[in-house]
């Protein structure tokens, strides 16, 4: 930024004031959402190595979807959810075929379908169930959950733009990052280093969350002032008209010659996904979405009839910008674009944005205690939440994994324990980081000793469990040998 | 050819780095350095949209950028003495109620003001644009929160509340009146 076009100080420090109070106000939400979120990326991962004895399925062609597709509609329809049934055909990172139907009133229910293609119970990993909603709406019900996520998207958005104009050094300071002197500019400097690196992900994620989150809404009230109140004829320019209602029976689409179609227009077409509607009716749709490398909407929709008679594409990868930019927001969001690398690339980027909120607020209460102002309290409340964190998690795993306990009230249990108890321990970051160390180490070898049939996903993450507890305990070990070090003559005190 | 094209890509954007850390410690040869990090970012840009195309090209770019900067800037970490903390005392600041009114009143209203003036911004958008009925959405769309985020900070960084506030109210007024007049 020149000087000319840097704000004067004062603007700096109302910059500066208003950066805080957002991090104030919603600081601890955002580093829940930002820390759930960075390990949701590599869900499909952790849903593997949690039940890896679901049937793993590396491929389906034409025959095994739609003898799938005939199976799964015959299940529903026993159960009274053949309103329309979703297939997920298996994928290079998710070997794993699934079947979701839902009825006419939303209800719901899943099955795995196996390499035969028969429908079998579904192999419920209710810890990436529970990170998967942690994330997506926090636990609160509909449709409040998604749109509190959407707000703290937006706020974290509000705290970028804020940041961004208050760095006054942002050239200056570029390239530096001093670790061990003072607290706070060490986490000054990894804040701003990572906040301005990381820019351009650190704005594509909060804005694409926020228009996740609060996607129902505003295209509500858009749709109120824009289309006279017809929300349907709204959803229908982004997502495609839907089927049109005609409950006369019809025999059920015969989905092989509908994949062979496919093939047929655009050769080597591999099918990532089934949408049956208004199934077994004269009105009946089959859309199959389908990979679409090199673009970042990961996929596009083809639409054909119950009589396989080809209706339309959606325009994910070729339609106008509007539905192009609707088939890449949760692409950008979760990085599904480029396979399991550029997932590790977005946990990285994740777990640096979730750094980014951890350090904010520990500058603010470096600051104070700078100033003479120290409020022990909310630093130890703030380590409890920063720390406690990876806790809560990792024991809402292993109750998962020993008692097939519910993740969720183990989750707050202890989120609340640590929470009640930090401001009246006074080593709470050190007590926290040991017990992660040892809640990720018995984690990694109770599942690697109980777990069967062992995957490459599963040993990976086992092995990554250890690599963290190794970690963490070298960090507690480093830490105490600094601690005992004399204090050399001519050291600083602040 | 994929694998090869992204290493590739990757050791240009670690030059480009190199090249735009020589600039920072203001070398003498800055310009031609700068010149040269910017080549070198266009360089791994093109192979990046090479073998993943432009859509996945353009963010892989800036993703790889990140992360190669900062294992950079980890690699070249100043390591300082530790210090001994000697408590400060600060003489007790009295807090004026006004103070405290004031941050609750920024904290509950900013939000709700800052919504409602980009909202109208949006649904403006979303009546007259002359675009088709999803660019228009999804555009209107984007607009709201990043327009959100933007009000919000400008009125909890404003000295004065009303003066924003006021001038973001008009703002919403202002473009639901003329979205809802445009629509009949």
């Amino acid at each position: 930024m020149t000087a000319s076009a840097m704000p004067t100080r004062n603007i700096t420090r109302q910059l500066l004031a208003s950066h805080s109070l957002v991090g104030i106000v919603f600081g601890a939400l955002i580093y829940l959402i930002c820390l759930s979120g960075s390990l949701a990326v590599v869900a499909d991962e952790f849903e593997q190595w949690e039940r890896p004895d679901a049937p793993v399925v590396t491929g389906a062609g034409p025959a095994l979807l739609g003898l799938s597709a005939r199976n799964a509609y015959s299940v529903a329809k026993a159960a009274r959810l053949d309103h329309a049934v979703f297939l997920s055909a298996p994928t290079p990172e998710f070997p794993r075929m699934t079947a979701l139907a839902v009825d006419a009133k939303g209800n719901h229910r899943e099955w795995n379908l196996d390499a035969n293609g028969s429908v079998v119970p579904r192999a419920i990993a209710s810890w990436t169930t529970f990170l998967r909603e942690h994330h997506r709406t926090l636990h609160v019900p509909a449709p409040f959950g998604i749109w509190i996520v959407g707000l703290i998207g937006t706020s974290l958005l509000a705290s970028l733009f804020s940041g961004l104009l208050a760095h006054r050094r942002i050239i200056k300071d570029a390239f530096r990052l001093r670790w061990g002197g003072s607290k706070r500019l060490a986490n000054a400097d990894l804040h701003n280093r990572i906040g301005v690196w990381a820019l351009p992900f650190h704005f594509i994620v909060a804005l694409t969350g926020s228009l996740l989150g609060l996607a129902s809404l505003i295209i509500l009230i858009l749709a109120m002032v824009a289309f006279k109140g017809d929300t349907n004829r709204a959803v229908a320019a982004i997502a495609g008209a839907p089927a049109i209602a005609d409950p006369r029976p019809a025999p059920f689409p015969n989905l092989g010659a509908i994949v062979r179609e496919l093939d047929r227009r655009q050769p080597g077409a591999r099918v990532e996904s089934v949408q049956l509607d208004d199934v077994a009716t004269r009105g009946q749709q089959v859309r199959l979405v389908v990979a679409a490398p090199g673009h970042l909407t990961r996929a596009e929709v083809w639409s054909f009839d119950g009589n396989g008679r080809f209706l339309g594409r959606l325009g994910l990868t070729d339609g106008n910008v509007g539905v192009r930019i609707y088939g890449m927001l949760v692409p950008l969001h979760f990085g599904t674009y480029g396979g399991i690398i550029l997932k590790i690339v977005y946990l990285v980027l994740g777990l640096g944005m979730t750094t980014l909120v951890a350090t904010g607020a520990q500058i603010l209460l470096a600051r104070r205690r700078d100033q003479g102002r120290a409020s022990l309290r909310w630093e130890r409340v703030w380590d409890g939440i920063v720390w406690g964190q990876p806790v809560a998690l990792l024991v809402a795993a292993l109750g998962v994994l020993l008692t097939a306990a519910p993740a969720l009230p183990l989750y707050w249990t202890v989120t609340l324990a640590i929470l009640i108890a930090s401001p009246f321990v006074g080593a709470i970051r050190a007590v926290l980081r040991i017990v992660t160390a040892i809640a990720a180490g018995t984690l990694g070898l109770l599942h690697l000793a109980m777990i069967r049939p062992v995957s490459d996903v599963g040993l990976a993450i086992d092995t990554m469990l250890l690599v963290i507890a190794a970690g963490f305990l070298l960090m507690i070990g480093h830490r105490r040998v600094r601690e005992r070090l004399p204090v050399q003559p001519g050291m600083a005190e602040t | 050819m994929t694998v090869l094209l992204s290493l590739v890509a990757i050791c240009c954007s670690s030059v480009a780095v190199l090249l735009l850390w020589m600039a920072w410690r203001r070398d003498h040869r800055r310009r031609r350095l700068l010149a040269g990090s910017l080549i070198a970012w266009v360089i791994a840009l093109t192979l990046w949209t090479t073998a993943f195309g432009l859509e996945v090209g353009i963010p892989l770019t800036l993703e790889t950028a990140a992360i190669v900067a900062f294992v950079f800037i980890l690699s070249r970490i100043e390591f300082r003495t530790p210090r001994i903390v000697r408590e400060r005392y600060a003489p007790p600041v009295v807090r004026s109620r006004n103070r405290w009114l004031r941050g609750t009143i920024l904290g509950v209203g900013a939000g709700p003001v800052a919504f409602t003036a980009s909202t109208g911004v949006g649904v403006l958008f979303a009546t007259t644009a002359p675009l088709a009925d999803a660019t228009r959405l999804m555009l209107a769309g984007l607009l709201i929160p990043s327009l959100w985020g933007a009000a919000m900070t400008l009125v909890l960084a404003s000295r004065r509340l009303l003066l924003p506030s006021a001038g973001l109210l008009g703002v919403a007024i202002t473009t639901i009146a003329t979205s809802v007049m445009v629509v009949r």
